[in-house]
């Protein structure tokens, strides 16, 4: 599964449980991230029991709050859910990941977020 | 007299006071709506241009973070405005704060919601209400403030904010000061 813009990708391989996000996502408010809602929320529903979904963000320049948004009600909805794990990982260059990917963890106190170089 | 409020610390610097560097832009608020990624570029511009004179290793760290900032801001003036009045970005380098100030003129049933969410933005503890705000999240809801509210309890900013109702009362200027510590973001 994946989408596909000039400015971003975000692509999901199944044989790692990885949803990896790339270059630079400001969408003109909540309803354009419907696509990728869409995506997260069918990754969502394949995942069972003792699976770890990791979220790669090392690539992701950019993201803007309503793409965040986006984000912290698919991790809302995981945590209702309580199936499967998630991992978060970060890039320590790209400056606004500490911030908002911490967040995440305040969501739901089960995820890891790690930050690479 | 056309009415005018004041919240929070408008003159944190008086306007007596010389900055660095002035910058203005004026655009109209449809040609970004039409053209959204203009936002981001706007902002990816100015970060780009303020990190420059920031010495030392962090200078790509200011770009992402004052871009990030000064994204939230813009993306507000070009979805809440009335779209054909004009907006005004004014950027004032002072050593180590950036003064971001945007002026847009919107509809008065706007800017009274809009004031509501200054006084909450202004009083409110926002690391609590911005996690309280996503659990509630009603996904129509696009006039949230969480974009404000992340940027306030997540970076180095403070904002203050003036409306001004128009002589006819049919809309307002509104004014938002960032006030942002460019070496901590």
């Amino acid at each position: 599964m994946e989408i596909k813009d000039n400015d971003y990708s975000v692509v999901y391989d199944e044989g790692s449980k990885t949803v990896k996000f790339s270059g630079n996502i400001r969408l003109q408010g909540v309803s354009e991230y419907e696509p990728i809602k869409k995506l997260l929320a069918d990754v969502g529903d394949k995942l069972v029991a003792g699976d770890t979904l990791k979220m790669d963000y090392k690539d992701l320049k950019f993201l803007n709050s309503a793409g965040i948004t986006t984000l912290s009600m698919f991790v809302i909805n995981m945590r209702k859910k309580n199936t499967a794990q998630i991992s978060v990982i970060g890039s320590k260059t790209v400056a606004w990941q500490e911030k908002s990917l911490t967040n995440f963890s305040k969501i739901w106190s089960d995820i890891q977020v790690a930050f690479e170089d | 007299m056309a009415k005018e409020e004041i919240l929070g610390e408008y003159n944190k610097i008086p306007d007596t006071i010389p900055a660095e560097s002035v910058v203005k832009i004026e655009f109209h608020p449809i040609d970004l709506v039409t053209h959204w990624k203009r936002c981001g570029l706007m902002a990816d511009f100015i970060g780009s241009f303020y990190s420059y004179s920031s010495p030392g290793k962090k200078d790509e760290r200011i770009l992402y973070n004052l871009s990030t900032v000064i994204n939230e801001l813009i993306e507000n003036a070009a979805k809440f405005s009335k779209q054909r009045s004009p907006v005004l970005l004014t950027l004032k380098h002072y050593s180590n704060l950036l003064q971001v100030q945007v002026t847009n003129h919107v509809t008065t049933h706007v800017s009274e919601n809009f004031k509501k969410l200054a006084n909450t933005l202004l009083n409110s503890d926002l690391e609590e209400l911005y996690f309280k705000k996503l659990e509630e999240k009603d996904e129509n809801d696009t006039q949230s403030g969480i974009g404000l509210m992340m940027i306030l309890k997540d970076y180095p900013v403070s904002m203050a904010f003036k409306f001004q109702d128009h002589e006819d009362g049919k809309a307002t200027s509104v004014t938002v000061k960032a006030f942002i510590s460019v070496e901590g973001v």
